[in-house]
C-alpha cells in the first residue's frame, strides 16, 4: 500500500461553544482514487473538510501529508500544500470571465500562464472540460460555474481535491458529467475527495469510501467490497426503504384554490407560464414534477403571493385560505440567518401577536414552545437561541418545514423539501408532509426527484418549458410515465446546457 | 479533587464563553490604537507627554463641571447615533443624520416663533417639533426609495447639505431679529430651554433623555416584535417579503423613527446648549453620530460607550488647548482615527476572507 498523499489522524475537533464536531477520525486520501466522504446531515463531513482545508485547526491528532506532518493555520497554508477546495456556495467573481477568475486565484508565476483565453484554453482541456474561457461567468449555468469553481481548485499545482455537496445542484445527466470530469482529474495525479450523501452516486463513481455519524467513522473501505444496504446503514444506522409509498390513499375534499388559465410572461432565465389550470383540494398531495428551470419557480411564486398573472386568474374558495411556504432559497427566503432558532421557528405567530407580555416580547414563552417543535422536528442545535446561521443545511431545512407546518395554513407549498437532506431526514420530511394531508391540508411539493414524488403524491403534474404537459395518477404513477412528459418536445434554453456540457 | 483534563476541559469551556468576539476585539484595537496614535502625535509636537495625559484625564472626568462637559458633548452624537443604527439595522443606509438633526433645530425654534413665549408649554412642544421636522427629513428619502427607487445612500447624503444650507439661509433671513447682525435667531426664553441640571455645569435634560432613548431603543429592538421584523427586514428583506410582510412600511417606520431621534438631537443642542439657532451650530455632529454607530456595532449600549469615549475626547481636547495650548483639531485626529484603524483593519480582514461582520445584524 503506497503512503497516503494526505492523511488525517486520530483528529478530533471541539468547537469554543463546546460541540464536538469529530471525535477520533481517521482518513486516508490516495492519489489517483475518488474517496466518498459519507454521512447524515451534522455528521461532521464538513469540520472535516475544513479541518483539510486549513480553515479550523484539529483539536487533537493532526494532519499528515505523505507522511510528514503538517500544521494548516489558515486556507492558504493548505493551498500553498497543494490542496483546493470546492465550496458548496461558490465563490466566483460574477461579472468576470472565466479566464479572469482562474487568473485571480494563481499565484506568482502561474498567473502569467491565464493571461490570455488559449492559455485558460489548454489548461482546461488537461482535464477534458470545454468551456469557452471567454463566457461571462455570471451568465453560465450552474452545473458550468461548478466546473470554473473545479478549475479554480486545480490551478495552483493541486494534489488534493475537496469537493464539498458537488452534486445536489446537478441533474442525474449532470452527476455523470460531473464524475467524468473528476476521473480525468484523477488520472491527472490528483487524489480526489467528495462530500455527498447519495449512495448510488458513490456506488457508481467512486473509489473508495469513509461514512461519519455523529463526529465518529462509522466504516471507510473501498467500494468495490461494499453495496448500498450496507453503505445506506452504516449512514443511517438502520434500514430504510426505499420504493414503500409513504400515507395511505386519500380522498381529496373541497377546493381551496384554483388556476385558470394562467400565464406569465418569460423572461431571461425563465420561460414563463402557459395556460396553467389547476385544482388545489384538502387533504391531498399534489407533486410538481419537471427538470429544473421549467416554470416551477414561477409556480411557486404564483401560489405563494409574490407574483401576479399576467393573464388567467388565481382564485382562493374562501377568505380564509391561507398558504405557508418553503421556500427554494433556505438561506435569502426561509430563514432570517441571524434570528435565533425559536424566532425563525415562530416569526409567524410573533408576527400576528402571539408570545406577548405587557406588550414586550416574552422571550421564555417563544423558547418554550421553540423546544417543543425542535423535539418533534428533531432539530439537532445547540439550543433555541443560537442563531440558525450555525446549524446544518439539513437542520436549517427542518426549522423551515417546521415553520410552515405549524401555521396551521389550507395550502403547504414546499419547494424540493428534500435537497441536501441525508436519507433519514429526507424520510422524516416527506413523512411529516403525508401526515399534514392526512390531516386535511393541502400540500403542493415541487420537486425535481422523481422517485420521492411517487411515493409523497397523490397525483403528480408535469411542467416542461413553462407548460403543464401532463398530469398522472395513483397507480400510473411512474418514472417511466414521466420521464418522457419532463424531457420530450423540450424548448431550445433547456437544451442548451445539455449541449454545452457534453 | 478532580481530574486535570477535567479542570482543563472546565477551563477551556470558561476561557470559550470569556472570549470576546472578533469585531469587539477589533474595536476595541481601533480604539486603543488611536490613543497609542494620539499619545505619539502628542509627543511629535514637543509637548510633554505624561503631563498631557493627566490634563486630558482631567480635563474630561477631572470635576463635576468637566464630567457635565463630557456629557454634554456626548449627547448629540448619542442621539444621531442611535438614529442612525435603528435605520441601518432595517436596511437602510441613513448617512442623513447631519440633515435630521439641522431640520430638528429649526423645529426646535418654529413653537417659539410661532406662538411666542407660551411659558412651560413651550420645551415640550419644541422636543415634539424638532423630532418631528427630523421625521419628516428622514422620510423623503424612504418615500424617494419606494416610490421611484433612488437609492437612499445618495438621497440621504445630499439632503445633509439642503439643511445646512437651509439654516444658513433662516439664520440670516427670517429668523434673524430686525436689527440684529448676528447670523443667529432671537434668544428661547427661560421656560422654553433646558436649564442646567447642577449649578454650574452644563449638564441638561437632554443628557438624561438621550439615555433613556438609547435604552428605549434596546427594548425595542430586542423584545418588541416591531423590532423583531426591523432586523429580519434588514438581515433578509426575502425572507420577509415571503412571509407575507411589507418591506415599505417597515422601511417608512424605521426612517421616520431614525429622522426623529436626528431631530431630537438637534432640537437638545438648541434647547441645552445654545439657546438659539446659530449658523454652524453643529460643525458637523451627525457625521460623527454616524461614526459612532458602526464603530459601536449598530448595538445601543455600544453607541453610548463610544459616544463617552467621543465626548471625552471633545472635553479633554478643550482641556489640552487652554493649559498645554495643545490645538484642539486634535480631538477631530483621535475622533477619526478609531473609523480609520477600523476600516482599514475591517478591509484587510475582508481580503483574507475573515469578515469582521458577517452582516448588519
Amino acid at each position: 500500500m503506497p503512503v497516503p498523499i494526505i492523511q488525517l489522524d486520530h483528529v478530533s475537533k471541539r468547537y469554543p461553544n463546546g460541540f464536538l464536531a469529530l471525535e477520533n477520525v481517521s482518513l486516508a486520501l490516495h492519489t489517483g482514487d475518488i474517496h466518498a466522504l459519507l454521512g447524515e446531515n451534522g455528521a461532521g463531513k464538513s469540520t472535516l473538510m475544513n479541518i483539510l482545508y486549513g480553515v479550523h485547526e484539529p483539536t487533537e491528532g493532526g494532519v499528515l501529508m505523505e507522511g510528514r506532518e503538517v500544521v494548516h493555520r489558515r486556507p492558504a497554508d493548505a493551498i500553498a500544500n497543494g490542496i483546493g477546495m470546492v465550496h458548496q456556495h461558490f465563490k466566483l467573481v460574477m461579472p468576470f470571465t472565466v479566464t479572469e477568475n482562474l487568473a485571480l486565484v494563481a499565484k506568482g508565476a502561474k498567473r502569467s500562464a491565464f493571461r490570455r483565453h488559449t492559455d485558460a484554453r489548454a489548461f482546461m482541456e488537461r482535464f477534458g472540460i470545454d468551456l469557452d474561457p471567454a463566457a461571462v461567468v455570471g451568465q453560465l449555468p450552474l452545473a458550468l460555474q461548478q466546473r470554473v469553481e473545479i478549475l479554480k481548485a486545480l490551478v495552483n499545482e493541486t494534489r488534493v481535491l475537496l469537493l464539498d455537496e458537488p452534486s445536489t445542484i446537478l441533474t442525474p445527466a449532470e452527476i455523470d458529467n460531473l464524475y467524468f470530469t473528476l476521473r480525468r482529474i484523477c488520472d491527472q495525479g490528483t487524489a480526489v475527495a467528495v462530500v455527498t450523501h447519495n449512495v448510488d452516486e458513490v456506488l457508481a463513481n467512486t473509489d473508495r469510501y469513509t461514512v461519519l455519524k455523529r463526529g465518529r467513522t462509522n466504516g471507510t473501505g473501498l467500494i468495490a467490497e461494499t453495496n448500498s444496504a450496507q453503505l445506506v446503514e452504516r449512514i443511517v444506522g438502520h434500514a430504510v426503504s426505499n420504493a414503500a409509498r409513504i400515507g395511505a390513499e386519500r380522498t381529496p375534499g373541497t377546493e381551496c384554490l384554483a388556476l385558470r388559465d394562467v400565464s406569465l410572461r418569460p423572461s431571461s432565465g425563465s420561460p414563463g407560464l402557459h395556460q396553467i389550470d389547476l385544482t388545489l383540494r384538502a387533504g391531498e398531495v399534489v407533486g410538481v414534477a419537471g427538470v429544473e428551470g421549467n416554470g416551477q419557480t414561477e409556480l411557486f411564486d404564483l401560489l405563494a403571493g409574490q407574483r401576479q398573472p399576467d393573464s388567467g386568474s388565481l382564485k382562493h374558495s374562501t377568505q380564509d385560505i391561507s398558504v405557508a411556504l418553503v421556500p427554494q432559497d433556505r438561506h435569502h427566503e426561509g430563514l432570517s440567518l441571524d434570528l435565533s432558532v425559536a424566532q425563525n421557528l415562530l416569526y409567524p405567530r410573533i408576527m400576528a401577536g402571539e408570545f406577548r407580555r405587557g406588550g414586550l416580547l416574552d422571550h421564555g414563552a417563544v423558547g418554550e414552545q421553540a423546544k417543543v417543535m425542535i423535539d418533534v422536528s428533531d432539530i439537532r442545535t445547540h439550543s433555541h437561541a443560537t442563531p440558525a446561521r450555525s446549524l446544518s443545511g439539513g437542520n436549517q431545512q427542518k426549522i423551515v418545514l417546521a415553520r410552515a407546518l405549524d401555521q396551521a395554513a389550507s395550502v403547504v407549498v414546499v419547494y424540493q423539501p428534500t435537497r441536501g437532506l441525508d436519507v433519514a431526514a429526507a424520510e422524516a420530511v416527506l413523512t411529516r408532509l403525508a401526515q399534514a394531508a392526512d390531516n386535511g391540508t393541502c400540500v403542493v411539493v415541487i420537486s425535481s426527484n422523481i422517485e420521492e414524488l411517487i411515493r409523497v403524491s397523490d397525483r403528480i403534474l408535469v411542467v416542461n418549458g413553462g407548460r403543464m404537459t401532463g398530469e398522472v395518477k395513483g397507480a400510473e404513477m411512474s418514472v417511466k410515465a414521466i420521464g418522457p412528459l419532463m424531457t420530450l418536445g423540450r424548448q431550445s434554453h433547456s437544451s442548451a446546457l445539455e449541449t454545452a456540457d457534453a | 479533587m478532580p481530574e486535570p483534563t477535567q479542570q482543563m476541559a472546565a477551563l477551556r469551556l470558561l476561557l470559550a464563553k470569556l472570549s470576546v468576539p472578533l469585531s469587539l476585539r477589533v474595536t476595541l484595537g481601533a480604539f486603543a490604537g488611536s490613543l497609542i496614535l494620539g499619545l505619539v502625535l502628542i509627543a511629535m509636537l514637543g509637548f510633554p507627554v505624561l503631563s498631557a495625559m493627566r490634563v486630558a484625564v482631567e480635563g474630561a472626568f477631572g470635576d463635576a463641571r468637566a464630567m457635565a462637559d463630557t456629557l454634554v458633548f456626548m449627547t448629540p452624537r448619542l442621539l444621531v447615533a442611535l438614529g442612525a443604527l435603528i435605520a441601518i439595522r432595517g436596511g437602510l443606509f441613513n448617512l442623513g443624520g447631519e440633515g435630521q438633526l439641522q431640520m430638528g433645530a429649526i423645529g426646535a425654534m418654529l413653537p417659539f416663533l410661532a406662538f411666542g413665549d407660551i411659558g412651560p408649554l413651550l420645551m415640550p412642544l419644541a422636543i415634539l417639533s424638532g423630532a418631528l421636522c427630523g421625521a419628516l427629513w428622514g422620510l423623503i428619502p424612504a418615500v424617494l426609495k419606494l416610490w421611484r427607487g433612488a437609492d437612499e445612500i445618495i438621497v440621504t447624503l445630499l439632503m445633509n447639505f439642503i439643511a445646512i444650507y437651509f439654516v444658513k439661509y433662516l439664520v440670516q433671513g427670517p429668523m434673524r431679529p430686525v436689527g440684529s447682525t448676528f447670523n443667529m435667531s432671537a434668544q428661547l426664553p427661560r421656560e422654553g430651554i433646558f436649564v442646567p441640571l447642577i449649578d454650574g455645569t452644563r449638564l441638561h435634560l437632554g443628557v438624561i433623555l438621550a439615555v433613556v432613548i438609547a435604552l428605549a431603543i434596546w427594548v425595542l429592538l430586542q423584545h418588541t416584535a416591531f423590532g423583531l421584523k426591523l432586523r429580519a427586514s434588514g438581515q433578509s428583506p426575502g425572507f420577509v417579503r415571503l412571509q407575507g410582510q411589507s418591506a415599505g412600511r417597515v422601511a417608512l417606520s424605521s426612517m421616520a423613527l431614525s429622522g426623529a431621534i436626528g431631530g431630537l438631537a438637534g432640537a437638545f443642542e438648541v434647547l441645552g446648549v445654545q439657546y438659539r439657532l446659530i449658523d454652524g451650530f453643529s460643525s458637523g455632529l451627525g457625521f460623527e453620530g454616524l461614526a459612532v454607530a458602526f464603530l459601536a456595532g449598530l448595538e445601543p449600549f455600544g453607541a453610548v460607550v463610544v459616544s463617552l469615549y467621543f465626548g471625552a475626547i471633545n472635553s479633554a481636547a478643550l482641556a489640552l488647548q487652554s493649559s498645554l495650548s495643545i490645538p484642539a483639531a486634535l480631538a477631530d485626529v483621535l475622533s477619526g482615527l478609531p473609523i480609520l484603524l477600523l476600516a482599514v483593519i475591517s478591509g484587510v480582514m475582508l481580503i483574507k476572507g475573515k469578515p469582521v461582520w458577517t452582516s448588519t445584524r
